[in-house]
């Protein structure tokens, strides 16, 4: 009969450790998530989408998969054991009908609230990439491609992190937003935020690099920043996310993606000041190959 | 490249082009079910958001349904030929497991009231995009 000790039970490092997975005393490998050290310190997640796995807690599928072959057959695509994406299943996915392109047809909400980001649409569905990092990417066409929650409010404070890659940083876009009122990040050249005002004048991308936006939306004192750099701040006005959450376009579609997308993280509050923020963002910046 | 193509019944009419290469039986609640997005315009007409290259192959149940049902009243006032729907059932037959550029298909009747989202914002029927 076999009996664990509530010691055999409970990690020895707890949830502080960098790298994504640790090894057991039985040899086997312990998952730890990027964000498990962040929500320990009191991060308060909305909604989360990545093609990495990002928590320990979280067990469910990381996309949906939609192959341009025939009989268009779609699949839920997990992660492998490290927590990667399983490109494997995402190749099998696509080869099953005999196509050549997969669309994301729901990306999984990673937070435990069930905020799935989908688009029933097949014309606005972004196609997936394994992206130069080689980690995976929803890549957005610049016309309507978009990926939808259903409904939900968060009033400010919130922040959003956001991996991403494009080719024209000077194109006018929205890359996210609130779906049932005008709030969301945007870049024209320097990156801002709108959420009744408008706070531009932000950092300034570069083109073809995979880089971290983050958008604090916090009245007043909202603030903009490039790969944790400093921040821009200023008054982006006090609207909050209503109507749900849209990836790749503002509420009225009028400013489409133009550019690939690997993660984008929901928080309520503004997690910078936790004592793992620094952690995070380091393992954040080594996986995607942030510059 | 998008146009607008008018279509009073564009949800469905979606949904059957859709039905082309995922006939309805096949699929469940977390697939796909439309192939393009629709509009309401200011004026409170419906429009097909079509992508103009978007194609699919059309699978081997595919059937034309509920397209025949739509066109017909198009046929019956005399803006489509009579035997249209003969027509693109032939098209949908001899194109099985290959694929088909959905808006080669479109009826020219139809193609010749399409816009483009700048014709649309110039009728007043879509709102200019404004910035910040």
């Amino acid at each position: 009969m076999l009996v664990s000790t509530p010691s055999q039970l409970v990690n020895p490092l707890g949830n502080r450790r960098r790298h994504g997975f640790g090894t057991g005393a039985g040899g086997a490998a312990a998952f730890i998530g990027p964000l498990d050290a962040l929500i320990a310190d009191g991060a308060s997640l909305v909604a989360a989408y990545s093609t990495r796995r990002l928590r320990s807690a979280y067990t469910g599928n990381a996309l949906r998969i939609r192959g341009d072959g025939t009989g268009s057959p779609e699949a839920d695509i997990g992660f492998t054991a490290t927590g990667d994406l399983d490109t494997t299943a995402v190749a099998a996915a696509i080869a099953s009908g005999g196509g050549s392109n997969g669309y994301f047809r729901t990306w999984y909400d990673q937070s435990g609230n069930g905020r799935n980001a989908g688009n029933s649409t097949a014309s606005q569905q972004p196609l997936y990439a394994a992206g130069s990092h080689s980690k995976g990417t929803a890549t957005f066409d610049n016309s309507n491609d978009q990926l939808d929650t259903a409904s939900f409010s968060q009033a400010q404070t919130v922040t959003v992190l956001f991996v991403q890659r494009t080719a024209d940083r000077t194109d006018f876009v929205y890359p996210f937003g609130g779906i049932g009122a005008f709030m969301g990040g945007f870049w024209s050249t320097t990156v801002g935020l709108y959420a009744g005002a408008s706070l531009g004048g932000g950092p300034i991308m570069t083109n073809n690099a995979w880089q971290q936006l983050r958008f604090t939306f916090a009245g007043a004192s909202s603030k903009v920043s490039l790969n944790n750099g400093s921040a821009t701040t200023g008054d982006g006005g006090t609207t909050g996310i209503s109507g749900g959450f849209r990836i790749g376009n503002r509420y009225d579609g009028a400013w489409p993606m133009n550019g690939s997308i690997s993660e984008v993280l929901v928080f309520a509050g503004d997690p910078t000041g936790l004592a793992s923020w620094s952690a995070f963002y380091t393992a954040t910046q080594t996986y995607f190959s942030l510059t | 490249m998008i146009v607008f193509v008018p279509a009073a019944s564009a949800e469905t009419l979606s949904e059957a082009l859709w039905s082309l290469t995922r006939p309805a039986h096949l699929r469940s609640e977390a697939d796909t079910q439309r192939l393009f997005a629709t509009i309401e315009a200011l004026n409170g007409t419906r429009w097909l958001e079509v992508d103009t290259l978007e194609s699919v192959v059309i699978h081997a149940e595919a059937e034309l349904g509920s397209i025949a049902d739509i066109l017909q009243p198009f046929i019956h006032a005399g803006h489509l030929p009579a035997d249209t729907n003969t027509q693109l059932a032939a098209l949908i037959e001899s194109k099985r497991g290959q694929r088909l550029v959905v808006y080669d298909a479109f009826p020219e009747f139809f193609k010749a009231q399409a816009k483009t989202r700048d014709e649309m914002i110039t009728a007043g029927w879509l709102a200019a995009p404004v910035t910040p």
